[in-house]
Order: C-alpha cells, then structure tokens, then sequence
C-alpha cells in the first residue's frame, strides 16, 4: 500500500454542503447552540468530562453484549444518578467483584467517598465520589452551568494540582503490614465524570511493583500530606495523617499459567526465565530471573478468542528488579502489565508477547 | 470570545477533517454527523485559546478522537446496529475497485489503528506528535503503527491470493 493510495482513499471522504449546512443548523450559534441529540452519544446519566484531567488506561470496552464485566467497568466510571448514596446495582457489583466500601474522608472544600475496592496482587482499583461543599465559592457557579475549567475551584489545590495535572496528589496510601510500600506511587484516577449537581466521580488507581502486596487481609491506609517543604514544585512530605483505612476481602479471580518448553525457550532466548505468570482481568504480573533487562520492556498484549487484541495502558505498567549483579547481567524480577481495559478471563485466548528484534511468543490461556 | 464568524471559519476549515476521523472510526454517517457536531458544540462550550494553527489543529483531532471514544464504546452504541451494516446506507464515497479493496481493509482493522494510520500518512504526522495528539507514548504508537501495517499487508495478500483464484477457477 502507497501513501498516495491511502490518502485518495480519505480524500474522498468529506461532507457535502448539505450536510454541513444541516449540521451547521443543528450547531447554532455560539450564544444558544442547538440541543445535542443525546440518543446518538454520550449515555444519558453523563455528563461534562474534565478536559485537563489525565486519562489512565481503564477504559470501557468488551464483547458486544453488556457483559457484568461492561457493569463492573461502567461502575468503575461510576455513572451514578443518585449523587449522594451508591445504588443497590453498583452495590451489588461492588460485592460481587471486590467489597463495598463506606469511607468518608473530610476535606477542606467536600467530602471525599470511597465506595468500593476490586484488586489483583498488585493493582487496587477504588471508585470513588467527590462531593463539594456547598458553600465553597464557586459551587453555585458550577451546578448553575458553568463550567468547572470556568469556576474558581479548578484552582482548589486540594483536588487539582495544574503544575502536573494530578488530582487528589495529597494522597498517599500505605500497606500497614508492609513499610516499604508507602509513598504517592502510582494514585492515579481514572475517567473522572463531573455530574450535574458538582460530583466528581471516577476510580483511583493504586499500583506497587511488588508481588502479592495486595491479598485478603490487608489492611489499606490512605494518609493525606499535612505539610510540604516545597509546596510549588513538589510534594516533600514531612508530615502525614492516616485518613481512612479498610482492610481487603475477596480479590478479583487471578490464574496463574503455564508455560510450554517451547515458549521458556523463546523467553529465554529473549533474556528471561519466568517463574510465575498470573493472569487477572486487570493485568499480567510475571516474576522471574534474567540476564537482559531489555526483555522486560516487551511489548505484551492480550488475544481474546473474538480475535480483539488488548493492549496495555500506558499508565499502569511496570517492572522492579532485585538481587542484581554490578551491570544488572543478573537479576530478579517482578513485572506487571496493566491492561487498557478490564477483561472478563473466559475471553481470553492467549497473551502475545513480542520484542524489539520481532520474536513473537503465544501463551495460549485455559480458563475452565 | 470567538464570534460567529470565527467558528463558522474553523467549522469550513476542520469538519471534513473531523468528519473523516469519525468516519475511519466507526464506519458510520450518521455517527460521524453527530461527531462533527458535538466536537464544534464542545468548541464553542470551551472557548479554547490557541496558540498555534498547528495546536489548534491538534485540539480538533484530540476532541474528535475522545468523541468517538465516548460514542463508540458506549452501551447503548454496542446495542445498535449500524444501518450500513443493515444495508440501508451507502458507503460515504465511490471508490474505484483498487480504492474499494483498501477501504474494506481498513475498515476492518480496529479503531485504534485506523486513527494512527490516519494520522501518519494523510495527516503526514511524525510518530511523537501522533502520541500526544492521542495521549500515548511513542513506543505506544510505534507499535501499533506497526501493527496496523503488519495487519494491511496481511489482509491485502489474502485478497489478492484469493482474485488470483478466482481468475483461474472462476470461483472462490
């Protein structure tokens, strides 16, 4: 295929002038736009989406019915018509993949609601609500219709921090029986939705590179920075208070899988040994040894049996090595791949790992 | 405040453009037609200040992409099928038969490789700019440019293989 086939593909496709005067129409003017249809786009109980927040990998897409794993991904998005209580649906969901959680954290300008927690070993994923006070400035402003990039609380530190357009940045989390996991990590929030009445909905997203951090039992603090040395530039925390915390129940269903003769031998022609793959609907975590750290920059995505291919997000892998030699010739290491969308495991076929040098690896998958 | 005029200048200079992407990814009229307007809606919501025609640009292709994100993964979309499909609705353009083949190629890779095959080689794009258009890393949008090639050689040989056959047997 040449360029110029490829573009005198696309320069064919263009509105007519029919077209554009009736969208044109449909548009208005810049003082009183005509009425979206609504049928043909966003779900009705959406409605604006922050244009400066970040926009991590829990997207929502799967098989074309509605699947429970599009409710827990829907959930997850927390598109809620009732903004002060979850209802019995999300509740129910909640349970049935993860807890309900009932954490309220107070701060300075709303209140801060943890609903629920889902999580494999290394990811915890927590929806969660933000709802402002009604008295901060610029509320009023808000739920009358302007909007939010147009109010003064865009500017609320507590929530936004515009230097590195991070939300909620004051929040740490630790794992009480492990101090070596404590620290601003990988909080990131996903798909955050700001509903009509001012409530900001969305999930944190907690990542560590350690295996089994997160397991039935754990108890999860969340500590939000009460003082900063720099509070301009960057976060040096000198003090913190633990904000809330709750301990984990069930997980999210993981499997670990096995790997042939044939693939252990690609893997490490590649550089690796994998000792330990385990597969969740929210990632691919491996640990292992090896001589090539390189290997572990491979790029992984997920087959399902529909022939859709799964990438990872951008923002939720990584990998940590220990036990290394003076040129890292030799390590140990743990690695983990967060999938772009949540992925029911009855759907999955095979992961595909491929390497810079175009070494293709298959690992079939067998859920029974 | 942009006037009237202004958007009505940017709407003649970026609704093909934004037509074209929605189109490549959802393979839908109707579709692409609400894209168009919602896009322009949110333009004349945000007010946005540009500061270049090349960051105004990328704006437009940003909000259109996100747009068809939003639509096309809704649930109410994966519910409905569209009339193209039902045969109800013709293709946007005519083709000729070269030009028709590539089209069904394309068409049938997934959204996420049509957009950065779109934006290399019509929008003329370099990989670092296609990633921050679309919020990805470069290594992410290498690959998947890759991919995407990987996948239109793949599917253009079968074709062709397959009208090697035919002309010999007259059938496939």
């Amino acid at each position: 295929m040449k360029q110029e086939q490829f573009k005198n593909v696309y320069r064919h496709i263009h509105l007519s002038a029919q077209q554009k005067d009736r969208i044109w129409q449909q548009i208005g003017t810049a003082d009183n736009p005509a009425p979206i249809r609504k049928k043909a786009l966003l779900p009705a109980r959406a409605a604006v989406c922050f244009g400066v927040l970040l926009m991590s990998g829990m997207t929502v897409f799967a098989a074309s019915e509605l699947s429970l794993m599009d409710r827990l991904a829907e959930a997850m998005k927390t598109l809620t018509q009732n903004e002060s209580d979850l209802t019995e649906d999300q509740k129910n969901l909640y349970a049935q993949y993860g807890q309900v959680l009932d954490s309220e954290i107070e701060l300075d300008n709303g209140t801060l609601k943890l609903d629920a927690a889902l999580y494999d070993e290394s990811h915890l994923i927590i929806p969660f609500r933000y709802l402002f006070h009604s008295d901060v400035e610029g509320y009023e402003a808000l739920t009358a219709g302007t909007d939010f990039d147009q109010t003064s609380l865009h500017k609320m530190k507590e929530l936004y921090r515009q230097d590195t357009n991070t939300f909620l940045w004051q929040f740490h989390f630790r794992i009480a029986q492990d101090a070596s996991q404590t620290g601003m990590g990988q909080l990131l929030m996903t798909n955050p939705i700001l509903s009509e009445d001012g409530t900001i909905s969305g999930s944190l997203l907690i990542s560590t590179d350690k295996p089994k951090s997160f397991e039935p039992g754990c108890e999860i603090q969340l500590v939000r920075v009460t003082d900063v040395s720099e509070p301009e530039q960057t976060a040096q925390i000198t003090s913190t208070n633990e904000t809330a915390a709750f301990t984990l129940g069930k997980a999210l269903e993981q499997r670990e899988l096995t790997i042939d003769a044939e693939n252990a031998a690609a893997l490490s022609n590649m550089g690796i040994s994998v000792e330990r793959m385990l597969l969740s609907p929210l990632s691919l975590c491996c640990s292992g040894k090896g001589t090539h750290t390189r290997a572990l920059s491979a790029s992984i995505s997920v087959v399902l049996k529909d022939g859709r291919v799964i990438e990872n997000s951008p923002n939720g892998s990584g990998y940590a090595l220990s036990d290394t030699n003076q040129n890292n010739t030799s390590f140990s290491f743990f690695a983990r791949v967060l999938f772009e969308e949540p992925i029911p495991l009855e759907d999955i076929a095979e992961i595909h790992i491929q390497n810079h040098r175009n070494t293709d690896i298959h690992i079939p998958v067998e859920i029974k | 405040m942009n006037t009237e005029q202004d958007t009505k200048e940017l709407f003649e200079q970026y609704s093909d453009m934004v037509y074209r992407i929605a189109i490549s990814y959802g393979n839908s009229v109707h579709s692409a037609e609400d894209i168009v307007q919602e896009v322009f809606l949110r333009y004349l919501k945000k007010q946005p200040l540009f500061e270049s025609g090349e960051h105004e640009k990328a704006w437009f292709i940003r909000v259109t992409v996100n747009c068809c994100k939003s639509l096309f993964s809704s649930a109410w979309n994966r519910r409905i099928c569209p009339l193209e499909e039902a045969g109800q609705i013709t293709l946007p353009f005519q083709p000729d038969e070269d030009e028709q083949e590539l089209y069904e190629v394309l068409s049938n890779l997934p959204p996420k490789y049509r957009i950065v095959l779109y934006l290399r080689y019509y929008e003329e794009y370099q990989v670092q700019e296609i990633a921050g258009i679309l919020g990805i890393t470069p290594n992410l949008a290498s690959t998947r440019l890759a991919r995407a090639k990987k996948l239109i050689k793949k599917k253009l040989t079968i074709l062709n293989e397959r009208m090697d056959f035919q002309d010999e047997t007259g059938t496939i």
